[in-house]
């Protein structure tokens, strides 16, 4: 007997008509018994259609279903023969073909891959595997091994890579030979073995629907069981030519065929963006006269999903994207890859990654001692630990005050014990059970909601990766490397990363499948988009193993087969849908040109010009725009001014001396840096910033001015000693041993300067100056400025004051470790007006220091040019000085006044932190003129 | 297939004169003449203008095919007589059935192509892609750091040291940055040797620079105090060794020149030959800096490439870049054969468009290829490139003109044309640029820099124009003075945005492009322009952080990653989203550290696309059409990050800040720089920028090559004059041609600047310094001598003028290529309305309501997944001992479905066995559980369900006591089903799976009752109630759910249909 061939006709859905089919040919009384019948379908969610078809159709007609066994292709050999012993799994698959790899011999392998990746690089070789694997699965789906395409590409002409070929044969023979010794099969190989021996039957009967591409292999194992299978071709029988007897394509057939569309039905637009909104155009033309489910939208390219996504929810319309979320964005998964980083080196930064993972730290708020979780979040302190002290890793040894400290060694600590485990190296099948412990512990505090987003991502995650691990569990005898931790949980989340987790099930909802799925889909209004060349028809031309010469020659997929299988799918779509709309862009996101599918050419060829002209002239009628291009704006103007200034709730009545030049900068910002005290806080800084770097600078200077002895030293390279003490003493408490690597060599350049200070000290003191005060603060109420005959405190740290010997002279001098060196009068006036009041305020203080001379002003500058180390004194007179007093009294009156409005524009330099706030980024870069502060 | 008809050909065509016009023609040349697509690469250097030169070859067949005076036309251009309208459309088949066939792409994406089938041998990483320069940027960051992190900082130091020159600069990381950013591309396509080619001279040894100091500081200065002053000075810079201030000033200075007196004072013999010595000396010490210098930033360089290249590999991140170089390091030659087979096709025609922007890289990669096509059977393959000299603008990127000259020495068949007739610009503009260049040679300007010029001056043909009707304008105009305080640049842009927008309004109909030279000026000028009521969009876009709407978002974002930024919660909680997201008053950091987790809860859980379009849309209430659009394009880029989100929303955050994203508006008026101004034409053209530099900036470091078009084999840091005079005579022309070279580009990006205008031209300068003694050296200088006579610049004059400034009264509107109409409607509307609220249309798609019952889509439910009901344990979920007894599980059930009543006794040991095999039991096993099997079934329960003859009297049915009371054993009959599959309806779900064991219980002939009975294999203990208990809770679901369907299935009522779970290891019995 041969096969039973049936046509169904394809102006009905593929999926009803068979239906239709099986209840003629088996409904018998009260029942409708499938039981003995398999059933194959190209795809699983053709599969579960079906089904859904069956029992809704037995129920209207009461009767009693005995479901089929629904395969898919992918599955159905399975059912065509007997196998003998465990199939390998996917992780141990790969890891033979790394062992596989490494036996063959560098000699051999090396024709194939000429630069062999390091021994001791696994995810490299693991990669190599990959590659290997995959190959194997296409040409054995095929029924070819590596050895055949050795042997067949000879008959090429050009076919040069017979070596080639025959050293991955011996990869391929070494790979099946190790699995056997291991007592496990693959499953490629046994098909291929089954077809061979003849061995291919069935007691139950075979009906294949819509299966117009099976692979070779299935073909040929589908003929060994002609006699169980009956075929239901999704065509009219007047094509039967076009089908071989077991109802697969007959390419040439379909590469000559005209496809019926009408121009109506092609839309050809610009990027993602416009496809999205041509479809809901498309959506609108429906009219309403279908609902949600029962429009289906394709989408070839994946890449236009999002576009899709938004669209639809701007215009409220439900959609489904059944591939929705790939595993490796999950929770769980992302939760592992953050610990896999931190556990590969304890870096700062990866644990700062982790600490951000939203599932751990729901873990943590439970997992943290009581009075430390319900402190300030752990994210701050941790930005705060890291910005104070540019840690490169955190090894327990810590720096600055217990009470700072607290909260982020709680938190390691946590992170450690719960990542405690997982050090040294270990089999796959330890790493598995500790991965799959840590999941529980952090996701399997409460019980996981299914119904709701977070519940169903995590658990069907971990399902994924439970699979993963069941299998490493389970490793057979051979399998028992020893891995390190991370790279074992990395192996381990690449092998379901990109595995779908669907979204929800949602009732009348728009489905958007892929372009496999359209074909047996029964939605009666489909709008595809992405419609274009490469990906309806994908095509290869050349490629690292199986170009397409090579392929033709080997009957593989080649282009001509991809296209037919498209034709023929559109021409099902064409004659099956009652209405279909074809949308192709012309370019991608990144403006890589597209053209429309080959497909829309398969027509005549007054058509065909007709089109061309259509598609790809630049003279396109521009199509009415009807769908709003984006958001739609709420008024004519934004609504989102800089806030305003609030009024105080107490007055200012002391101010920093430094604060005066940023009021004069502009008072907004002085504002918000002053008043409300404003401040970034990341975890970005690579190494010192100009005031770390200058705080550490102060710190030594400082040290070395409060020692009296020091300050009297007129030898250079004794100041110098005991700067560089004070210094290592410095960076030892507030960087400790595991700084950045930049700092070390920042300290080291700072090192450089000091060095060159301790010359000029030294010549300084040999003048017979000494220092007074180092660093002597003046706050709380003990100077002040008499502005309209009320006080304005004035508070500061004056760096240091110096006096002569024999004159007695003063000198109050601010010490600057800014790159350049500017004299005082530069940093404090600009074209003659004040800028900066910081060192003629400071004549205020003096007083306060029990100063009664008036004083000289400057600076110490300790520049990045070492010949520029040295003072600078300014040359002020007193009407220049009382010029900068009236300036100061201004500031007061503006600052008691409360005048903190409008911002300075264009925005002085040094106002970054406040650029969002003060909405200065539509002057883009010109925030110029930059100088170095401070 | 006859010899074909084209020759190799190299086309020099100048702006505006139809490259692709001349690149299209060749192609459908050689395919009327019946070369197959697949032979023919046709490539260029843009995604866009690949995109075009499809369009244009397609389209003209179409419209050759349509019309036959199209096709006449097009007949001639290809040269073709034979080109008819069915040909032409049998052609236009052929090439739309081979879309995937052909080759008509940038040379990045045809170099990946090969790279992708040639990547083993490459020594790519398997999986490797082109990923972003965000992310290239991180990787290059990892890299410097660890650069850091693995040399000791004593090293670091000492280079560190050399690079800033003996400066102790604070910055590390930017330093090191820096220097790999502006160096790196050079360091890999150089060997070490080529930065050690700066010749060292010899300097003095301890002694004789001790014995110079002596000479230096005994030999008798001049008796002039000025004199003895200079020399003491003199000595004390060179017992310092401040060799840089020595040879820069005083009596050194002046010997250093060649002088012999001082202040007219003759210098002592004696003197003299002690400077000497040590200016010897001191030229020696700072030349050896200065290669001290190159070879440390060589060994930095050194370093990183070593971390970035491992990082890459790891990463399987590359850049186009990189797979340049690595073809281009593969050398083809002689291997063009496999590379053909793993393309699928031979290349016989090349068609090469703008040329002059190849690198030396790229064009080692396609050289084998043109040497094949030059060494194949004449008339079977050809060459074809065009391009122009004059706008080589992308020497930065390594692009080499020179290339074009050496293409005619390499290869005698090779035909040269020009052209220089342009179809875009009017007779004004025209001879505008044919005036502004035909003299350049006798620019002052130029003097110092005679020979590049002169060959520029070479390259350049006077122009013509097909266009002699079309009425034009060309002015050069200067701005106003600057104020105290005021920037003169800042000014003239004014000054120039003041211009843009009148000749906007003047000229409605025409497109204005205003090109700049850097980026500020765009931003700046858009900003002015925007003060004037003109909406200018940019070419390339600006980051979408110039919307206020959008920093909104991203400050929200960055208190997710940081909740102590206290500026980014002010931010947000004065901003419409603060009450949105629940954070109201800056200073909550409670609330704000549970605004910073719900924000990354969400991005985890729905992504960052949904995410930000939730908070878009209510942001959008507050925003004008622009803002509102920008927020839309920060959705899209939300989207579109899926892939590649992190942990850390502020890399989010960054990636938002280095996009650069075009209003999707096209305005007008369009601002960009002359560089991205390549390949448009405007109606206006507006340049307000030209008081640059022609010689630029100086460069990092200065390259020899031996020829332009070889290798480079000489590298050293960029030296100051005073330093350049120092080095031997053949550095010092390395160093004058890389001026030239800088110069010659300048000129091109004035030719590219002058060239884009079809009527108008518009170049406004600054007015010249009131100090001004020559001619600036400054593209406004060049046309002030070129265009203008050369005098002083005026505020407000007119320096040039030509041909009718009105023209534009007298063009007959063209339509305009690009003004939004959206755009105008919505000024329109915001101006007529003074509320301000402005309701758009609404726009709705309508659906039909859906079924209340659905039919499609239902979920799938199977029983075993009710397990545990609408919550799942995950410790329970995550057992991975499992693995083992699932395997063991499915034998057993196998085995339990062998029986149907074990009256008759248990199932041959031989057919279990046989059933253990196929499952996968190794024969070990099967004898083992078979053992265990047996003990299974004797167990007193577990043989009561399965004996037929006790079934009844345990049965729940009959134990149910209303349902079987007065039923007699007698008028009973059983039905058993084994592994029965099933699928029924169940609410919105189809419930499907496999009955274990189904008993049907018939009556009198008629079905009365049902019963399933699923085995279980937990490793329950008899005796631990507990234990069992829970199990059975966790079953209850899944029997509920079989009991379910069993009704349906038999139209019994559910108090006919039971359940019992058999816990086969301890043989309990349990209904549910
Ligand atoms: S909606 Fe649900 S899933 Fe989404 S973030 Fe909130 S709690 Fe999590």
């Amino acid at each position: 007997m041969t096969v039973r061939r049936r046509f169904l006709n394809w102006n009905r859905p593929a999926l009803v008509s068979a239906a239709d089919y099986l209840f003629e040919t088996y409904a018998a009384d009260s029942t409708l018994a499938l039981d003995r019948l398999i059933v194959a379908v190209p795809g699983s969610r053709a599969g579960r259609r079906l089904l859904e078809i069956l029992v809704q159709q037995s129920a209207e007609r009461s009767l009693a279903l005995s479901p089929p066994r629904i395969v898919t292709l992918g599955n159905l050999p399975e059912q065509l023969y007997a196998s003998a012993g465990h199939f390998v799994g996917p992780l141990a698959s790969q890891l033979t073909w790394t062992e596989a790899l490494r036996e063959v011999g560098a000699a051999r392998l090396k024709r194939v891959i000429p630069e062999l990746p390091p021994a001791d690089d696994p995810s490299r070789w693991l990669a190599l595997a990959n590659l290997f694997g995959q190959l194997h699965a296409e040409l054995a789906g095929h029924a070819l091994r590596f050895i055949d395409v050795a042997e067949c590409g000879q008959e090429l002409e050009d076919f040069i890579e017979r070596d080639r070929w025959l050293a991955m044969a011996a990869v391929q023979e070494a790979y099946v030979a190790r699995l056997q010794a291991a007592g496990l099969a693959d499953r490629q190989w046994a098909r291929l073995q089954a077809l061979e021996r003849g061995a291919c039957g069935t007691e139950n009967e075979i009906v294949l629907v819509g299966v117009a591409d099976p692979s070779r292999i299935l073909h040929h194992m589908l003929e060994q069981v002609q006699d169980r299978l009956t075929v239901l071709v999704h065509a009219p029988a007047s094509l039967a030519s076009r089908f071989d007897e077991l109802g697969a394509l007959q390419v040439a057939a379909w590469q000559a065929a005209a496809i019926e569309l009408d121009d109506e039905q092609i839309v050809v637009v610009e990027g993602p963006a416009d496809q999205a909104e041509a479809a809901v155009q498309a959506l609108a033309s429906l009219q309403g006269k279908y609902s949600a489910e029962d429009i289906v939208v394709g989408a070839p390219d994946s890449r236009v999903v999002p576009y899709l996504e938004q669209r639809f929810e701007q215009f409220e319309l439900p959609c489904r994207y059944a591939d929705g979320l790939p595993a490796g964005r999950s929770g769980p998964f992302r939760l592992l890859s953050a610990a896999a980083d931190y556990l590969d080196g304890g870096r700062f930064a990866d644990l700062a990654s982790l600490a951000r993972h939203p599932d751990l730290e729901g873990w943590l708020l439970a997992a943290l001692p009581r009075e430390i979780a319900s402190g300030a979040d752990r994210l701050s302190e941790l930005d705060r630990y890291y910005s104070e002290h540019l840690q490169a890793k955190l090894t327990g040894r810590w720096l600055g005050g217990r009470h700072a400290v607290q909260g982020v060694e709680a938190l390691q600590a946590a992170v450690d014990r719960l990542l405690g485990e997982f050090d040294g190296k270990r089999t796959l099948a330890h790493w598995a059970d500790r991965v799959a412990r840590l999941l529980v512990e952090v996701y399997g505090r409460e019980p996981l909601d299914r119904r709701h987003a977070s519940g169903r991502i995590a658990l069907e995650a971990c399902k994924l990766l439970r699979e993963t691990l069941m299998e490493a569990a389970s490793l057979p005898d051979g399998f028992s490397a020893e891995w390190r931790a991370a790279d074992a949980i990395r192996l381990f989340l690449r092998q379901q990363e990109n595995e779908a987790i669907p979204p929800l099930p949602q009732h009348a909802a728009i489905e958007m499948l892929g372009w496999l799925e359209l074909p047996l889909d029964d939605a009666p209004a489909l709008i595809v988009t992405g419609f274009n060349e490469g990906l309806t028809p994908s095509h290869v031309n050349s490629d690292l193993f199986l170009p397409g010469g090579l392929r033709r020659r080997l009957g593989l997929n080649d282009n001509d087969r991809r296209y037919a299988r498209d034709a023929y799918a559109l021409s099902v779509l064409a004659a099956s849908r009652e209405r279909l709309t074809l949308i192709a862009g012309r370019r991608t996101a990144e403006s890589d040109p597209l053209s429309p599918s080959r497909l829309l050419f398969a027509c005549d060829r007054p058509t065909i010009a007709r089109r061309t002209l259509h598609y790809f002239g630049g003279g396109k009628t521009p199509v009415e725009r009807k769908v709003p291009r984006s958001l739609s704006g709420g008024r004519a103007q934004s609504a989102l001014p800089i806030p305003q200034p609030k009024p105080l709730a107490k007055p200012i009545e002391s101010m920093r001396v430094t604060e005066f030049r940023d009021y004069l900068a502009c008072r907004y910002r002085y504002y918000l840096g002053h008043v409300l005290k404003l401040g970034c806080l990341d975890d970005a800084a690579e190494e010192l910033g100009p005031e770390a770097f200058g705080s550490l600078a102060h710190e030594v200077l400082r040290d070395f001015g409060l020692d009296s002895d020091a300050s009297r030293l007129t030898d250079a390279e004794a100041i110098r000693k005991r700067l560089d003490a004070a210094l290592d003493r410095a960076a030892q408490k507030h960087y400790g041993k595991d700084r950045l690597p930049a700092v070390n060599v920042q300290i080291e350049q700072l090192r450089l300067r000091l060095g060159a200070f301790a010359s000029w000290q030294a010549s300084w003191a040999a003048q017979g100056w000494r220092i007074l005060f180092a660093e002597a603060p003046i706050d709380e109420r003990r100077a002040s400025l008499l502005v309209d005959d009320r006080p304005m405190y004035l508070r500061a740290r004056i760096d240091r004051v110096d006096m002569h010997d024999a004159t007695g002279a003063i000198v109050i001098f601010d010490y600057k470790t800014s790159d350049s060196s500017r004299p005082p009068d530069k940093i404090h006036r600009k074209k003659g007006v004040w800028v900066d009041l910081q060192l003629p305020l400071y004549r205020h203080l003096a007083a306060a220091l029990q100063i009664e001379r008036p004083p000289q002003l400057g600076y110490i500058a300790l520049p990045k040019s070492l010949s520029d180390v040295g003072h600078y004194l300014a040359e002020w007179s007193e009407e220049e000085l009382a010029a900068a007093d009236e300036a100061a009294a201004k500031v007061i009156r503006g600052i008691r006044n409360q005048e903190f409005w409008p911002p300075t524009s264009p925005p002085p330099a040094f106002s970054e932190p406040f650029l969002a706030i003060c909405q200065d980024s539509q002057f883009g870069g010109l925030l110029a003129d930059e100088e170095d502060r401070p | 297939m006859s010899p074909l008809r084209f020759n190799h050909v190299m086309i020099r065509a100048s702006a505006g004169t139809g490259k692709t016009f001349q690149l299209s023609n060749r192609y459908l040349g050689l395919v009327s003449q019946g070369a197959a697509v697949d032979q023919i690469l046709a490539s260029t250097f843009t995604r866009k203008a690949a995109g075009e030169i499809l369009d244009r070859v397609l389209v003209r067949l179409a419209e050759a095919a349509v019309s036959d005076q199209t096709c006449r036309a097009l007949a001639d251009y290809i040269r073709d007589s034979s080109l008819s309208r069915p040909r032409a459309l049998e052609l236009l088949e052929g090439l739309v059935q081979n879309l995937h066939r052909l080759r008509i792409s940038t040379l990045d994406s045809f170099f990946s192509q090969i790279a992708a089938s040639l990547s083993l041998e490459l020594g790519l990483p398997p999986g490797w892609r082109i990923v972003e320069p965000s992310a290239d940027d991180r990787l290059r960051t990892e890299a410097i750091h660890a650069v850091l992190a693995e040399s000791d900082s004593k090293t670091t130091l000492a280079l560190m040291h050399l690079l800033t020159k003996g400066e102790a600069t604070r910055s590390v990381s930017d330093q090191i940055r820096d220097l790999v950013n502006s160096l790196y591309g050079l360091y890999l396509e150089t060997t070490a040797k080529a930065w050690q080619a700066l010749p060292r001279a010899k300097g003095l040894s301890g002694q004789e620079l001790e014995a110079a100091l002596q000479q230096l500081a005994s030999a008798p200065p001049p008796a002039d105090k000025r004199c003895v002053t200079a020399r003491d000075k003199d000595l004390e810079r060179a017992q310092q060794q401040d060799w840089d201030s020595f040879i820069a000033a005083g009596i050194s200075a002046k010997v250093a020149a060649g002088e012999t007196s001082y202040y007219k004072k003759e210098l002592d013999p004696q003197l003299l030959d002690a400077y000497r010595k040590l200016l010897q000396h001191a030229k020696a010490m700072l030349v050896a800096r200065l290669a001290d210098q190159t070879e440390a930033t060589w060994q930095l360089l050194e370093k990183f490439d070593a971390h970035y290249q491992r990082l890459k590999l790891a990463r399987r991140a590359l850049r186009f870049d990189d797979v340049t170089r690595k073809l281009s390091g593969a050398a083809f030659a002689g291997q063009i054969e496999q590379l053909s087979y793993r393309l699928d096709s031979r290349l016989s025609h090349l068609l090469l468009d703008e040329f002059q922007d190849t690198s030396l890289l790229q064009w080692n990669v396609i050289r084998p290829f043109a040497d094949e096509v030059f060494g194949g059977a004449p008339g079977r393959s050809s060459f074809f490139c065009v391009g122009d000299v004059k706008q080589a603008i992308y020497g930065w990127r390594g692009g080499v003109a020179e290339l074009f000259d050496v293409l005619g020495d390499t290869w005698s068949a090779l035909q040269h044309q020009a052209l220089s007739c342009s179809y875009r610009s009017s007779p004004a503009v025209i001879e505008t640029v044919n005036k502004a260049f035909e003299n350049l040679a006798g620019s002052p300007v130029l003097d110092n820099f005679s020979q590049a010029v002169q060959a520029w001056a070479q390259g350049f043909a006077l122009h013509s124009t097909a266009r002699s009707n079309l009425p034009g304008y060309a002015r050069m105009h200067v701005a106003p003075r600057a104020g105290d305080g005021e920037k003169q640049e800042t000014i003239t842009l004014k000054f120039a945005a003041e211009e843009v927008a009148r000749l906007a309004r003047e000229a409605p109909d025409c497109s204005v492009g205003a090109l700049v030279r850097d980026n500020q000026a765009v931003a700046r000028l858009i900003f002015e322009l925007r003060q004037r009521g003109i909406q200018a969009s940019e070419e390339g876009g600006n980051p979408l952080t110039d919307s206020p709407a959008v920093t909104v978002v991203l400050s929200l974002l960055t208190l997710a990653d940081h909740p102590g930024d206290t500026v980014a919660r002010f931010h947000v909680s004065q901003s419409p989203l603060g009450p949105i997201v629940g954070l109201d008053d800056h200073a909550d950091a409670t609330a704000a550290g549970r605004v910073s987790l719900s924000v990354r809860r969400h991005l985890l859980n729905h992504g960052y696309g949904p995410t930000i379009y939730r908070w878009a849309r209510e942001l959008a209430q507050s925003c004008d059409g622009r803002d509102a659009r920008r927020l839309m394009q920060l959705v899209e880029l939300a989207y579109r990050y899926e892939d590649d989100a992190t942990l850390r929303t502020r890399d989010f955050v960054h990636f938002v800040e280095s996009q650069k994203v075009e209003d999707p508006t096209t305005a007008q008026v369009r601002v960009m720089t002359i560089h991205q101004s390549k390949g448009l034409e405007f109606d206006i053209v507006v340049l307000p920028q030209l008081d640059v530099r022609l010689s630029g900036q100086p460069p990092a470091v200065v390259v020899g090559r031996p020829k332009p078009t070889q290798p480079v084999n000489f590298v050293c840091r960029y030296a100051n004059k005073e330093l350049q005079a120092l080095l031997p005579r053949e550095v010092q022309q390395i160093f004058e041609r890389q001026s030239g070279q800088a110069i010659r580009e300048s000129l091109c990006v004035l030719y590219v600047a002058l060239s884009r205008a079809a009527h108008a031209l518009h170049m406004i300068i600054a007015p010249s310094s009131s100090s001004e003694k020559n001619l600036p050296a400054t593209f406004a200088g060049l046309l002030r001598s070129t265009l203008g006579d050369g005098r002083k610049a005026e505020p407000g004059e007119t320096l040039y003028e030509h041909g009718e400034q009105d023209w534009h009264v007298h063009h007959s509107g063209k339509a305009p290529e690009a003004v939004d109409k959206e755009l105008r409607t919505a000024s329109a509307t915001a101006s007529n309305s003074a509320s301000g609220a402005q309701s758009p249309p609404a726009f709705k798609v309508a659906l039909a309501p859906s079924l209340q019952r659905r039919t499609r889509g239902l979920d799938r439910q199977s029983p075993s997944g009710l397990e545990g009901g609408e919550t799942v344990d995950l410790a329970y979920l995550m057992r991975l001992d499992a693995a083992g007894a699932l395997e063991r599980g499915t034998v057993f059930h196998a085995w339990f479905e062998q029986i149907e009543w074990l009256d008759d006794g248990a199932p041959a040991e031989a057919t279990l066995n046989d059933a253990a095999l196929r499952l996968g039991a190794s024969q070990a096993q099967a004898a083992r559980w078979l053992k265990e099997f047996r003990e299974m079934l004797a167990r007193p329960a577990t043989r009561a369900c399965l004996m037929q003859s006790d079934y009844a009297r345990q049965a729940p049915w009959s134990a149910a006591g209303a349902l079987a009371a007065g039923w007699d054993a007698a008028e009973l009959s059983y039905e058993v089903h084994r592994e029965r599959r099933f699928a029924v309806r169940d609410g919105d779900a189809i419930l499907t799976g496999s009955l274990d064991r189904l008993v049907l219980i018939h009556r009198e002939g008629r079905l009365a009752a049902a019963e399933v009975l699923d085995f279980k294999t937990d490793a329950v203990k008899a005796d631990q109630q507990v234990q069992l208990e829970a199990a059975v809770a966790r079953y209850r679901p899944q029997l509920a759910a079989y009991r379910r369907a069993v009704a349906q299935m038999t139209g019994l009522p559910m108090e006919h249909v039971f359940a019992r779970l058999l816990f086969v290891e301890p043989g309990l019995v349990a209904s549910v």
